[in-house]
């Protein structure tokens, strides 16, 4: 049968479980979360949950972050040429989209 | 420094400098950096696995949990089912029930949407969610967050990323005043005296990201930033001089030839 992972498509056995979905993948990652059709799965049921076609299966886990990776562009560099002249701010905030 | 424990929900914490993870150049960078700056949290964010490259490493095995507060944020979310729903998935994975919220309002200054952090706030806390709100410097917002059950504050400094420091200290101070909980200073640091200037307002800690990542050197910047925070909170405990417009001489007259 046929169920999504991950927004891609896949062919999975019919009597699947999520314990055997995961394991399928290889994802040796212990803090995983997964999402059915939008309804988050506890840990405890990934065994017992069978999959259906057409399921919408979402698995994440944790990736660096702390701020959304963005333009590396603008005021970056000598302190001292951190605040530029006024129209170059502007000219550069058009440009870069960062704030005059 | 035993004693000056940062306590947020009865959970302590040794290091009132927190760092995000995000972009380093690998996880070995990352790991060092924190190493260097002494942090015990660090804010993590929640995506897809990736699910076609199998030998892909995960940053929670260079972080391990058992030595690391592991706080997963909302970043990327600008909704409040999104925030909501990024939080439930970060909690499933099972690594907190801590969350640093974020309910992004405009996708230019990363400023939060302050009426949808509420609107999540109250459905998380409901959920039993320790709910760590990523806040604008608006000391209202603060309030209301405390008083539907935020255990800390997170105010910004100025937009996340952009190093500017802090823009607008008459309000992280009037939000420190008005708040009970603790209040940590997050996003918009750009070098160590922004740290050590935020702890010196009386913040209860500083969370920053790309102010280490970024540096040209992170692991210096990391070790500067541990220094900074230091530093700050050691000076506001100490309690400055105040500012006077004329000089007095530190050395006396008397004895003079």
């Amino acid at each position: 049968m046929n169920i999504q992972v991950n927004g891609d498509s896949r062919e999975v056995c019919e009597d699947m479980t999520v314990r055997g979905l995961l394991r399928d993948l290889e994802l040796h990652v212990a803090q995983v979360a997964v999402e059915i059709n939008r309804e988050i799965l506890e840990q405890r049921d990934f065994d017992t949950r069978p999959l259906r076609a057409g399921d919408r299966v979402e698995i994440m886990s944790f990736i660096g972050g702390g701020a959304r990776r963005g333009s590396e562009r603008g005021l970056a560099g000598n302190p001292l040429r951190a605040v530029a002249p006024r129209h170059r701010r502007r000219d550069a905030a058009r440009r870069d989209g960062v704030p005059a | 420094m035993n004693a000056d424990r940062l306590v947020i929900a009865g959970r302590e914490f040794r290091s009132r400098l927190w760092v995000g993870t995000g972009k380093y150049k690998d996880f070995a960078e990352t790991r060092r950096a924190v190493e260097a700056s002494g942090a015990d949290v660090v804010t993590v964010a929640v995506r897809r696995v990736n699910i076609t490259d199998r030998n892909a490493e995960n940053l929670l095995d260079y972080l391990d949990p058992k030595q690391y507060t592991i706080l997963p944020n909302t970043a990327g979310c600008y909704t409040v089912d999104d925030a909501v729903r990024y939080a439930r998935l970060a909690r499933a994975a099972g690594v907190s029930d801590m969350v640093k919220l974020e309910v992004i309002g405009d996708e230019r200054t990363l400023f939060p949407d302050t009426a949808g952090l509420l609107d999540a706030a109250t459905i998380l806390i409901k959920e039993g969610f320790v709910v760590l709100p990523y806040t604008n410097d608006d000391p209202v917002v603060a309030r209301k967050l405390v008083d539907i059950g935020c255990p800390a504050v997170m105010p910004l400094a100025a937009p996340i990323g952009s190093g500017l420091g802090i823009r607008n200290p008459c309000n992280l101070q009037i939000i420190m005043d008005t708040v009970k909980v603790p209040v940590i200073v997050d996003a918009g640091v750009g070098t160590a005296s922004d740290a050590a200037l935020a702890m010196e307002y009386g913040a209860d800690a500083v969370l920053m990201n790309t102010a280490i990542a970024g540096a040209a050197d992170p692991i210096a910047m990391a070790e500067a930033m541990k220094y900074a925070v230091t530093a700050g909170r050691l000076a506001c405990k100490a309690g400055r001089i105040p500012r006077k417009l004329y000089a007095t001489a530190s050395s006396p007259m008397d004895g003079m030839a």
